[in-house]
């Protein structure tokens, strides 16, 4: 305890958390484009969470459907009186409503694989890093072997063995980002195990188990944030793609890449909104991550030095 | 010798935006004559750099010239003027950087490197008779070989090598003036005294004067006719470089001439000036070095003393207690 | 240099090695394909007898095997579906997806490096400002809604171009090629751009980032203390210092076209490797998607080791360094 009180000494000392929060906000918000990515960001999370309460009509009840109101276009009254801005899809389904729920699965794929994949990521980067030598090597192998093939061609494959299903592509997703974050977090906790403090925590006799996880770990979290942003983005872009393709999730859950893959038989009888509107959606949410991560790299990675 | 090869008047640079924008040089005024080397002293930030830039007309935006003019030879040029400058640079009025391992571009061969230099201001050379020229400016500065080095990258040469090259395309077109900006802090100690010598009997038989930049006074001891020193964006001490050697009058130059190790002066110990010069934007009233000098007075910290005229009219110094004594404590 | 080369086939050598087992084991694991082949109606028996003669009643190391050794014949089995060598239809859909991914790369590239460069050059001013905003949107888009997008505007509201297929093509040398014919570039125009877009942003942020990072370079401000006009500035002393590292990239990245080219072959029917493994893995037909998933292996071998070498070639600093 003798160690940590003049921590927490010099932390009274210093502004308070939620003080360095703002700050921090601030010096966030400095970029115009990054501050309309996370207010786009916060817009379509609202949205997402609340779904149930936003959309007016539960798309997954094939009772409340009405196969009369198939194919509406925009702006247009379906017969039960309800007011249609966005359409509805070929089997009458309220596009908006559609869409709201798509954005809640998408996002939650999208996060839940980035999140496990940066967790398992992180857990091999760290330690191939901590081990060196021969574990080091043969980690650094696989990963490399796996980076060479785009991420698309990997899933791909397991999905065309694994099948649909939602905790499938999870799956698919992590088995290809997880080698990302190990490729980045090692050669961050590399650059962090030669710096004196760890040799010093050593020196005190702390097991290595507290070395990775209460030193190694925490000093790069943020990096793994920075390449959590991107990987979300693209696990929301790669989920679409596969479901799209058919090989993503089942049709009765129905994310942004199926809607469009729906309207796309369609598009050449000119009803054209079926798949466009939820493909505004799916860009206006990878935008959005994609402008918050760029702006988390410029602040958090020295290197950009902006 | 009356022909003054580089005259630059009240330059002053600025950084930032309009209305909040920081200075970085203030009114400095500086002449060299033809084949004279003017030592630039100060430390890193004190704007000697941003001036060899400014008269080169190299300043990249935030920063930029607020006022102020130079003359070449004789006739004024104005280096905010792109066109006119880009004519001049290179032809009249050369420049030479720090490191020569990232002067010369990694990926094109040293002949294409010096005849540029030619070419682009006369492009009715032709490539044989470009390639003679280089060939000659490099066994000017010294380069056995010469064939061997043109047809060379700058990899395969020394840092050595590679600034004499570099020394050489500034010297191509005879200029009236070279800046040189500490072109020799990153050689080893045996190859920058070959060098230092090779530019001064250079600059003696040529006719070309030189600025040289550094904050190193060994370097300047061997090498000026005059000394300026620039502290914090002003010049703070100008006159003949022995005289300022052997006699500092302002107290900023005493304590360069103490920090460096010199065989030749009486002074025993090194000691380092104390505290750091101000960043720029953070500059208060009074003499700018007030803070960190032990001569200040209270009359230091009010009013900015201005450059004027000390000893036998041939120096000037920015102080209202110079050391008067030479500072021999 | 041989030695390097040498090296680097060994290294392909080991990938194919690995990348075999993984597929095979891997499309293993798909489905059953009796089920799909064999009629409903069909005895005991017959299913027995197809088993049999598809190999698929032996254990997985010997199909293993004998995958390994047909493999080796440039045998990569027979479609269930198509009953034609599985890689002589690889082979018939390959030009197709070189033509789409090779245009596509030239779009990339001839669009991207003006582009980023320009961004780079002046990166405060307002044409700068919106060529990033555009490679992040490119990043952004989803190549198969950007596709679907182009048909939208080009052939349902415009009709200025056809919506799938390849049009008419010439042969040379006995490829067939659409971009030598009217018809056939009309059709090619979609998809290229469509699979383009997403390496558009790319080329654009890299060249606008070592445009950047070269011109703080001292010997930038060298040559401009020459006197070299600005425009020779930035054509030869900053394009051809970074023109070799985009280079590289773009190269490496024609192997992710070629993947990608799955996405755009399917929303344009483009008649390519790409829409035939999906259709493959739709029906199941294993020996199809096992062709295709080795091709496609070696191929980025193969292009990673021509990526490699010629990046030794042409850079002078590691040219004469190997020497």
């Amino acid at each position: 305890m003798a160690l940590v009180a003049p921590a927490s000494a010099a932390a009274a000392r210093r502004p308070s958390r939620l003080e360095r929060a703002r700050r921090w906000a601030v010096a966030f918000c400095r970029s115009p484009q990054a501050a309309l990515g996370a207010l786009l960001l916060l817009a379509v999370a609202i949205v997402a969470i609340f779904a149930p309460w936003l959309a007016p009509q539960d798309p997954y009840d094939l009772a409340s459907l009405d196969l009369m109101d198939s194919r509406l276009r925009p702006g247009e009254v379906g017969s039960g009186g309800m007011y249609h801005w966005l359409g509805t899809d070929d089997q009458g389904r309220d596009l908006w409503s559609a869409i709201v729920h798509g954005l809640r699965i998408s996002l939650g794929i999208g996060l839940g694989a980035g999140l496990i994949a940066a967790l398992i990521g992180t857990t091999v980067g760290v330690l191939s890093a901590y081990w060196g030598g021969a574990a080091d090597t043969v980690i650094m192998r696989v990963v490399d072997f796996q980076l060479s093939f785009p991420a698309i061609l990997i899933a791909l494959v397991l999905l065309a063995a694994l099948g649909p299903g939602i905790e499938k592509v999870i799956f698919a997703l992590v088995a290809v980002q997880w080698a990302y974050f190990a490729r980045t977090v090692r050669s961050t906790a590399l650059v962090e195990r030669e710096k004196d403090y760890i040799s010093a925590v050593r020196s005190l006799g702390i097991g290595s188990r507290r070395i990775v996880f209460g030193h190694l770990v925490p000093n790069c979290l943020p990096t793994v944030l920075v390449v959590a942003a991107v990987q979300v983005a693209n696990a929301i872009a790669l989920e679409a793609t596969l479901s799209f393709l058919g090989l993503g999730l089942p049709v009765t859950q129905p994310s942004l890449g199926l809607l469009i893959a729906n309207g796309f038989q369609h598009i050449l009888a000119g009803r054209t909104w079926i798949s466009a509107y939820p493909g505004v959606a799916l860009v206006l949410l990878i935008v959005a991550i994609n402008l918050v991560g760029d702006r988390l790299r410029d602040m958090l990675d020295p290197r950009s030095g902006t | 010798m009356s022909d003054v090869a580089l005259a630059i008047r009240d330059l002053t640079v600025e950084a930032g935006p309009k209305g909040r924008s920081v200075t970085l040089v203030d009114g400095v005024s500086l002449s060299v004559p033809s084949g004279k080397i003017l030592a630039l002293v100060g430390e890193s930030g004190s704007g000697k750099s941003m001036t060899a830039l400014a008269a080169m007309g190299l300043l990249e935006p935030p920063v930029r010239i607020a006022s102020g003019g130079a003359s070449l030879a004789g006739k004024a040029v104005d280096p905010t003027d792109r066109r006119q400058m880009r004519g001049i640079r290179g032809r009249d009025m050369a420049m030479i950087f720090q490191d020569p391992m990232m002067t010369l571009n990694p990926v094109m061969r040293v002949d294409e490197q010096v005849c540029e230099a030619v070419t682009v201001h006369d492009p009715s050379v032709s490539k044989a008779e470009a390639l003679r020229r280089a060939r000659e400016a490099l066994v000017t500065v010294g380069i056995p070989a010469p064939e061997e080095r043109l047809n060379a990258y700058p990899h395969q040469l020394s840092g050595g090598m590679r600034q004499r090259i570099v020394i050489a395309i500034a010297l191509i077109n005879r200029p009236a003036v070279v800046l040189a900006a500490e072109p020799t802090t990153a050689l080893d100690v045996t190859t920058q005294g070959q060098i230092l010598h090779e530019v001064k009997r250079l600059c003696r038989d040529t006719g070309t004067a030189m600025v040289w930049i550094t904050h190193d006074l060994a370097v300047v001891a061997s090498l000026a006719d005059t000394i300026a020193v620039m502290y914090a964006g002003r010049i703070v001490e100008q006159g003949p470089a022995d005289d300022i050697l052997a006699r500092p009058l302002h107290p900023y130059t005493r304590g360069l001439l103490d920090s460096v190790p010199m065989i030749d002066t009486r002074s025993e110990r090194l000691r380092s000036i104390p505290g750091m010069p101000p960043v720029a934007g953070s500059i208060t009233a009074g003499c700018r070095f007030a803070p960190r000098c032990e001569r200040a007075v209270e009359a230091c910290r009010t009013a900015e003393p201005a450059l004027a005229p000390a000893g036998n009219g041939a120096r000037l110094v920015r102080c209202i207690r110079p050391l008067d004594d030479g500072g021999a404590a | 240099m041989t030695l390097f080369i040498l090296r680097r086939l060994l290294q392909g050598a080991q990938l194919m090695i690995v990348m075999s087992i993984i597929v095979f084991i891997g499309v293993y694991l798909i489905g059953n394909p009796v089920d799909i082949l064999i009629h409903p109606a069909a005895t005991q028996q017959q299913k027995a007898e197809i088993i049999a003669r598809l190999g698929l009643d032996r254990p997985l190391w010997e199909q293993y095997g004998q995958f390994v050794m047909g493999a080796l014949r440039g045998d990569l089995g027979t479609s269930y579906v198509y009953r034609v060598p599985a890689f002589g239809l690889i082979l018939k859909a390959l030009p197709a997806t070189m033509e789409l991914a090779l245009s596509a790369m030239v779009i990339a590239i001839v669009v991207g490096i003006p582009l980023g460069l320009w961004a780079g050059y002046r990166p405060h001013s307002i044409p700068a400002q919106a060529i990033t905003a555009f490679s992040i949107l490119g990043f952004s888009l989803p190549t198969f809604w950007v596709g679907l997008m182009l048909i939208v505007l080009f052939s349902v509201d415009l009709g200025l171009a056809p919506s799938g297929g390849r049009g008419a093509t010439v042969e040379v040398f006995g490829i067939p090629l659409s971009i030598l014919t009217l018809d056939g570039l009309r059709h090619l125009m979609l998809p290229a751009i469509s699979l383009a877009l997403f390496k558009i942003g790319l080329v654009i942020r890299l060249t606008r980032a070592s445009m950047q990072e070269t011109l703080r370079q001292d010997f930038v401000r060298f040559a401009r203390a020459k006197g070299v006009p600005e425009h020779r500035v930035v054509v030869s002393h900053v394009f051809r210092n970074i023109l070799l590292p985009i280079v590289t990239v773009v190269g490496m990245e024609f192997g992710s076209l070629i993947a990608f080219a799955v996405v755009t072959e399917t929303v344009f029917s483009w008649p390519g490797m790409g829409k035939l493994i999906i259709d493959s893995i739709s029906v199941l037909d294993r020996p199809v998607i096992v062709a295709y998933l080795m091709f496609t292996a070696f191929l980025f071998v193969l292009i990673n080791l021509l990526v490699d070498v010629a990046y030794s070639v042409l850079d002078p600093r590691v040219r004469l360094a190997g020497r």
